[in-house]
Parts: C-alpha cells; structure tokens; sequence
C-alpha cells in the first residue's frame, strides 16, 4: 500500500515537475565562457644595455563569463564577470548593465548599469572581438587599460535620417571614477595606468556622446563614421576638466563569404587645464594643453579560416605633447573551426619617447589562443 | 469654411491611409517572393539575406535594423536559421513588429532526440530548417504568411486569399512537372556539402549518404573527405551537390577522387543566374540532377 502511494506520489511529483523544468529551462539565461590566453615574449626588460627576447611567458589574459537575458518584455540584461590570471586576482564585474528596449517613446533605448560607454569604436567592443591582440596606444594612453568602463545611464535614440542612413545618437551620464585621473608619474614605458579612481568623498560625474552614422555604400561596403565626446574632472583636488572629442570610422568590403577587408581607425583629441606652477603662498597658475592620438588598421581575410593585417600607432599623452608614442602591429588570424576558437599571432613594436628622456623602443611577439563555449551573440558591424 | 477644409483633410488622410502598403521584412529572398505572391500590390517587401549569402552567418547590420525599424511583418524561416535575428529586432526599436514564424505548420525533419550540444557541430535544436527547398512545404509558408497580412489588414483577407489560390495553383503545376522530370531517378544517391537539401531529396526519392561537412557548420577535413570517397565509390554515388555559397576546392577534389560529378545547387532565390524566382530555383536543381544522371 505504501509502495503504491510512494509510486503515485513520485509520479504526480515527476509529472508536475516537468513543465516546472521546461519552464525553467527557458527561463535560464544564456550563458557563455570566453577565455583568452597568451603566449608573449618582449626585449624590453633588458633596454638599454641588451636586446634579448624574454623567455615566452603563457598566462591566462583574461577569463570572460556572460551571462544574458531578456528580464522582461520590454528589457535584456547583460552581465560580464572577469577574471585575469590564475591566481588570486579577484573576479570583477566586467560590466553590469539592463537595457530598456521597447515600450519608451521615440524609440528610445536606455541603458543602466556598469558598462564600456559608446565612445568611439573599439571601447564597446570586448577585447576577444578585436582582429588584434593589443589596445591601441591612443586609447590604452588617454581611457586606459579598462576603457571607458563605468556605472551610469545611458539613452539613444535613432535619428530620422530616411531609410538608408542609420543614425544614432547616444548620451551618457556616467559616475565618473572610471575617467577622472591619470597619474602623470606613471610609467611611461607603459604608457601609464590610466585613468585612476577619484577621491572617495566626492563624486565628479561625467559626460559622454556619439553621434553614430552607418551607409551601405553598396552591396559588398559599408561604412560606419561616428565623433564623440567626452568630459569630466581629472584633477579631483583643484577640479580641473578635461575635454575629448573623437572620430572614428570603420569601412568593410566583404565581396563574398571567405574574403573580406576593413580599414578602421581612431583619431583622439585631449583639452585639458593644468596646473602650471605653484607659487609659495599656494596660488596656481593655469595652463591649457592639447594633445591627442590615433590609430589605422586594416585586416584581410583571405581564406574561410585565416586573416591577416596591420595597425599604425601614434599618440602624445594626455598629460604633455612631447611625451610621444609611436607603433605598429602586423597580425595573423587563424580560425579553424567558425568563431568558437581562434589563435592570433602579432609582432608589435613600440617607441617610447619621452620629455627629454632617452627614446626606447620595445618589440614584442604574442601568440593569443581564444575559445567559447555557449551562445554568446555575435557583435555587431 | 472651416468644416470644408477639415472635412477634407480627413478624406485626404483616409485615402493616403488606404494606399499605405503593408510593410513587409523577410529574412530570405524566397520568403520575399512568398509574400509579395500572397499580398500583390497591397505589400511592399524587402529582404535581408541576399541569395547568394549563407543564412547562417549574416553581420549584424544597423542598415537591417533600419529596414525593419517601419516594417509591419518581418516573416522567418524559424527553427534557428536565422540565430542573428534577435539583435536586428532589438535594434530596430519597433514596438509594433509582428515576427512571422514560417515554420510552424512545417512537418520539420531531423528533430534531435538527443540533448544538442557543440559537439554535434551547429545542430538546429528543432530540427533540419532548410524546409523551403519542398515545393509542398512553400503552401504552409504562404498559409503562414496569409494568416498574418489578414491580421495587419482584415479588409484585404479576400484579396490575399485569392492571390495565394493563384501562387498555388502555379506551383502544383509545376510540382507535376519537376515529379515527372525526377521520378526515373528514384533512389538516385547524392552527396552535398551542407544538410540544405534533405527536404529537396525527401520530395523527389532521392538519397543524400553523406556530406562534404563532417558535421554541421564544421569544414571539411582531410580524414573526413577520405572516408567520404570511399564511401562514395561503394555506394556508387556520382553527383556531388554544392550549395552556391560555398567553396568548391575540397568538393571538387572530393568529386574527381570518387568519380563523380560536382554540380552547383541552389538555395535561394537570386543565388545564382537563372534563379530569379522560386520556380527556377527549383527548375535549376532539378535539371542539374538530372542532367548530371544523364551524364554519369
């Protein structure tokens, strides 16, 4: 008897629990795992008395988790976890963000959360989804290493500018401890840490915009320009702003499924006050200074499975304009299996060219192998 | 004066309404032909993927958003062919979108029975979507399509109605001649590069024994191409059928080592030249099978 009962139970229980389990496996986000790891070796840590390549040193660049979803009918959510090396380094949120799509007026989409901001073309974009290995040096010199990688609000709104160009417009108010300071002591072989935290008992947001158009200029090229900008305080004690404004463009020729070519590039201008000097009963005098950075790339894929291109670096720092850096990058993409693995190999040299200092310049040759696991979207043109 | 003029402006605004179309987006460039046959001049229609693209593999495009951003319908194969949607119908911002599903009354083939997963290669998790390439499965598209112009526009269910009759009787036309054209070759075995045509050769009695892909979506390999000719030559298999898209360096070598023949077979309308609408589409991969068995 109580066999029975036990068998009738567990069926009900099963049965019930089936459209539960469906249920629930629809309701589970997507949930994908990029690693990135590396392989590099450089002559620079011998300059100047000798050139020698180091001994390669692999370690994990970068492990990437997203997790994302639709929340509702009207709004997705994106979550990035990442974690760089394999030892203590802490997991952090790489980006944190809900996306209000649908039921605002004009068609407008806002954004809430932690997030690359939509300056230029390359800060949005992860880094797994660059043909190259490496950050650009105008933008790794005046975002930093993260980027534009901040919590704020975003809102965009698509323009009405008829039925062939797509124009886009995107504000940003940002909480601004991502893009408040750079350390002009930093190491300059490096190019410096970037932007640095402001400090912890004030709060100095700041502002970002762009203003993105895309033609199909035909039905193998399209183009893609956009200018942005960008201000905030970089100097939390005496409150100094900086300004950025920058222009990008993206231009791809893709005549049939295995060939295609783009030319991107990036072109960073900096405004900023300074403090000039400081005088004994602590008066400051001011000055302004502009400086700025670009880069160009093109890469060709020749085969369904392998690409190749190069990239020119120029930038000053944002701090002086005779603090100079200069590179370029050739790169080999090989693809073995679609987009779910990809090994890419580049050879970068580097000069480094600061005030008054001995000029340095460092090769390097990294071999970067990316996998991924689960459905993580493709990124858009 | 007043009430002339408003009167006016509403009779005016209550014809251009009437001669607004029905905007319509497809995924494919035979769906677009599907539905410009069912809604005639009542629609205007575009199409994202060209014929000669794989549909699997489309860039995300804000111009595709752009298309959809005023559209009514925006008709899909479903069954995951088009993984790249979602993000062209979030970015296009358009609240009142209908998203056409034309596979729902599809009887779909190679459902897995078995948890997919990337081992397998690009499985579509709810079975084989290449179903448009049956001429029989084109009625429950139109009938897909019909049900939703009806739901944007009632008025015109009639008209709709009556232009899919027409369409059909078209196609049930030429189904009986591409039925006498491929019946002699029952059984005929063919390879291909991709699982395209399993809906085509369950149609017309024809057997795929294997594909140039090892699995889906994955590149041909060289351990996978051997076991293929041999496979090939003990089957007595000689026609190699390849999609329009695809490269056809490791599909020929395949070919000459089985001695078979590599033809080139089309997937969607405006692929190649002389498939300009779903009728030649079809009519081009009936005679090249045919010619190609005439040949061996």
């Amino acid at each position: 008897m109580i066999t029975n009962r036990l068998k009738a139970f567990t069926l009900v229980f099963v049965c019930a629990c089936i459209p539960i389990l469906n249920a629930q496996t629809s309701l589970n986000p997507e949930i994908s795992v990029l690693p990135r790891f590396r392989l590099e070796s450089d002559d620079g840590g011998q300059l100047p008395a000798r050139r020698i390549f180091s001994r390669p040193e692999f370690r994990i660049e970068e492990f990437e988790l997203a997790i994302q979803s639709y929340i509702n009918p009207y709004a997705r959510a994106d979550v990035f976890l990442a974690k760089a090396g394999a030892g203590d380094e802490p997991i952090e949120i790489e980006e944190a963000y809900a996306t209000f799509l649908r039921g605002l007026p004009i068609g407008l989409n806002v954004r809430i959360g932690k997030y690359l901001a939509d300056f230029g073309k390359l800060n949005m974009l992860h880094p797994h989804a660059w043909p190259f290995l490496s950050k650009p040096l105008s933008l790794e010199r005046f975002l930093g290493e993260e980027g534009i990688n901040d919590l704020g609000i975003s809102a965009s709104v698509l323009l009405p500018t008829g039925d062939v160009l797509y124009t886009r417009l995107t504000i940003d108010v940002l909480r601004g401890n991502s893009i408040s300071t750079i350390d002009p002591a930093a190491d300059l072989r490096s190019g410096g840490p970037g932007l640095s935290d402001t400090l912890s008992s004030e709060i100095f947001y700041a502002n970002s915009g762009r203003l993105m158009m895309f033609l199909p200029l035909s039905e193998n090229s399209d183009l893609e320009i956009g200018v942005s900008g960008l201000t905030g305080i970089h100097d939390p004690y005496a409150k100094l702003r900086f300004y950025y404004s920058n222009i990008d463009f993206k231009y791809k020729w893709k005549p049939s499924a295995y060939t295609s070519f783009v030319l991107q590039g990036e072109g960073l201008f900096n405004s900023r006050k300074m403090i000039a000097d400081t005088d004994a009963r602590g008066g400051r005098s001011l000055q302004n200074l502009s400086s700025g950075g670009f880069y160009l790339s093109g890469d060709l894929q020749f085969s369904k499975i392998f690409s190749i291109g190069a990239r020119y670096d120029w930038s000053q720092s944002p701090y002086s304009t005779t603090d100079k850096a200069e590179g370029g990058a050739v790169f080999i993409g090989f693809y073995p299996v679609e987009e779910t693995a990809a090994f890419r190999l580049q050879y970068q040299h580097t000069r480094w060219m600061p005030p008054g200092g001995e000029t340095r310049a460092v090769n390097s040759i990294a071999l970067q192998f990316i996998f991924s696991m689960g459905p993580h979207k493709a990124h858009p043109f | 004066m007043k009430k002339l003029m408003l009167t006016l402006t509403i009779l005016l605004g209550l014809a251009a309404a009437g001669e607004a179309k029905i905007k319509v987006v497809t995924s494919l460039s035979d769906l677009a032909e599907f539905t410009k046959a069912v809604g005639g001049d009542k629609v205007e229609v575009d199409f994202l993927v060209r014929g000669s693209q794989n549909p699997h593999y489309i860039e995300i495009k804000p111009s595709y958003m752009l298309k959809l951003k005023s559209a009514n319908l925006f008709v899909t194969i479903g069954m995951q062919l088009e993984i790249w949607a979602p993000q062209i119908i979030d970015g296009s911002r358009n609240p009142i979108l209908i998203v056409v599903d034309c596979s729902k009354n599809v009887k779909k083939l190679e459902v897995p029975s078995v948890k997919v997963d990337a081992s397998m290669g690009d499985v579509h998790p709810f079975g084989n979507p290449h179903y448009w390439l049956d001429p029989e499965n084109v009625k429950a598209i139109l009938q897909e399509i019909l049900d939703n112009l009806v739901k944007v526009s009632p008025a015109d269910a009639e008209y709709f109605k009556s232009n899919l009759k027409a369409y059909m009787k078209k196609l049930d036309a030429k189904m009986a001649e591409w039925m006498l054209l491929m019946s002699p070759l029952k059984g005929t075995k063919l390879v291909t590069y991709h699982t395209s045509f399993s809906y085509f050769v369950e149609r017309f009695g024809l057997s795929v024994v294997g594909y140039v892909e090892p699995k889906p979506g994955i590149p041909p390999t060289p351990s996978h191409s051997t076991e293929l000719i041999q496979l090939m030559r003990s089957s007595g298999v000689k026609i190699v059928g390849l999609e329009q898209y695809y490269e056809d360096n490791t599909p020929g070598q395949i070919a000459i080592a089985a001695g078979a023949r590599l033809i080139r077979l089309c997937t969607s309308v405006g692929g190649m030249d002389g498939t300009g609408d779903y009728f030649q589409l079809i009519d081009h991969n009936v005679r090249a099978i045919v010619s190609a068995v005439k040949g061996s």
